[in-house]
């Protein structure tokens, strides 16, 4: 898959805005492990987050969503491999890291 | 658990765990009384009534949707009180009513959830759907003894997650989470997201990405 769809949300002035994007890889943020991601989820904290009535997004542009299950696409950190099944809460993602509204998600590993 | 499973949990399931978890750690067993779970239609409050109730606990649960009664029910609560009883502004102390509680609303509702705690008892603080602030004295803390626990689910260390995830296997009814998830795709994320903050969504909303 060279482009993958993305829920992205933008910031102008204080008006935020919402748009389903194509994204390649490379737009992606740094980190040691790639994610096909499979179900996300709704907290009512991606709902502050989206409709922007909570200081939830710290960087922008950003796509949003703190959950993701999904299966290792690429990995460069030992504990990981491609075909592993993963699932991510939180760690910051989709407040100040590329989050789960995407079909892809690369995430830095943590402790 | 299926990655559809863990989504249906998410980290407003793995916190209502973390603050089942909190709880315990504190004493807090079904022989003492009940727990009171604030927005129990709500993504931690539906899964907190379900784990709570498999724990053995007597769950009161507290809505402001009274009219979904029947489902807080089937998941295991006891009882079903409006809201209203507790989201305006209250007493410093109220009558004991509850052992524990696992709150996402904070503001007056949490202070009030606080000022009902019988004496020993613990409350925690998951959430801020009221408001983020919290109006109380310190009577309930200096004349009850009553406990204030903080619930971090973002940066929770790993070792916390892991048991936290290893009790939702253990305690959380795979039958129950199918009932209070719904599946909903990706074109639907903005819609839901909109109805989440207004109070529409009843338990918890999985996304169907790819």
């Amino acid at each position: 898959m060279n482009t993958f769809k993305a829920l992205q949300i933008s910031k102008d002035g204080e008006q935020q805005q919402t748009e389903c994007v194509q994204l390649s890889r490379e737009d992606l943020m740094p980190g040691d492990v790639l994610v096909a991601v499979e179900y996300s989820t709704i907290n009512y904290k991606d709902g502050l987050a989206i409709t922007g009535k909570g200081p939830v997004v710290r960087k922008w542009p950003m796509i949003p969503g703190i959950d993701f299950a999904g299966t290792v696409i690429e990995s460069d950190h030992s504990e990981f491999s491609p075909g592993d099944a993963v699932v991510l809460n939180g760690w910051g993602v989709g407040e100040v890291h590329y989050g789960a509204y995407a079909e892809q998600a690369r995430v830095k590993v943590t402790g | 658990m299926t990655p559809k499973q863990c989504m249906a949990v998410g980290t407003a399931g793995y916190t209502a765990m973390l603050s089942v978890l909190a709880l315990e750690k504190h004493g807090i067993t079904p022989d003492q009384g009940p727990v009171l779970v604030t927005g129990a239609n709500g993504g931690v409050g539906s899964v907190a009534v379900s784990i709570l109730s498999k724990l053995g606990y007597e769950v009161i649960a507290s809505t402001g949707r009274t009219e979904h009664a029947d489902f807080l029910k089937q998941l295991g609560a006891s009882s079903v009180i409006d809201r209203a009883e507790l989201s305006e502004k209250g007493r410093p102390l109220g009558k004991e009513r509850w052992r524990a509680a696992v709150d996402s609303i904070g503001s007056h509702t949490l202070a009030n959830v606080i000022a009902q705690t019988q004496y020993g008892g613990a409350v925690t603080s998951c959430g801020l759907a009221q408001g983020a602030d919290l109006p109380l004295t310190v009577m309930p803390f200096i004349l009850r003894g009553v406990s204030l626990l903080g619930i971090d689910s973002v940066m929770a260390p790993k070792a916390a997650r892991e048991e936290a995830w290893a009790r939702l296997q253990q305690d959380l009814d795979l039958e129950k989470l199918e009932l209070l998830s719904e599946t909903v795709g990706f074109d639907q994320i903005v819609e839901k997201a909109t109805d989440i903050v207004d109070g529409k969504i009843k338990g918890r909303v999985i996304v169907e990405i790819a």
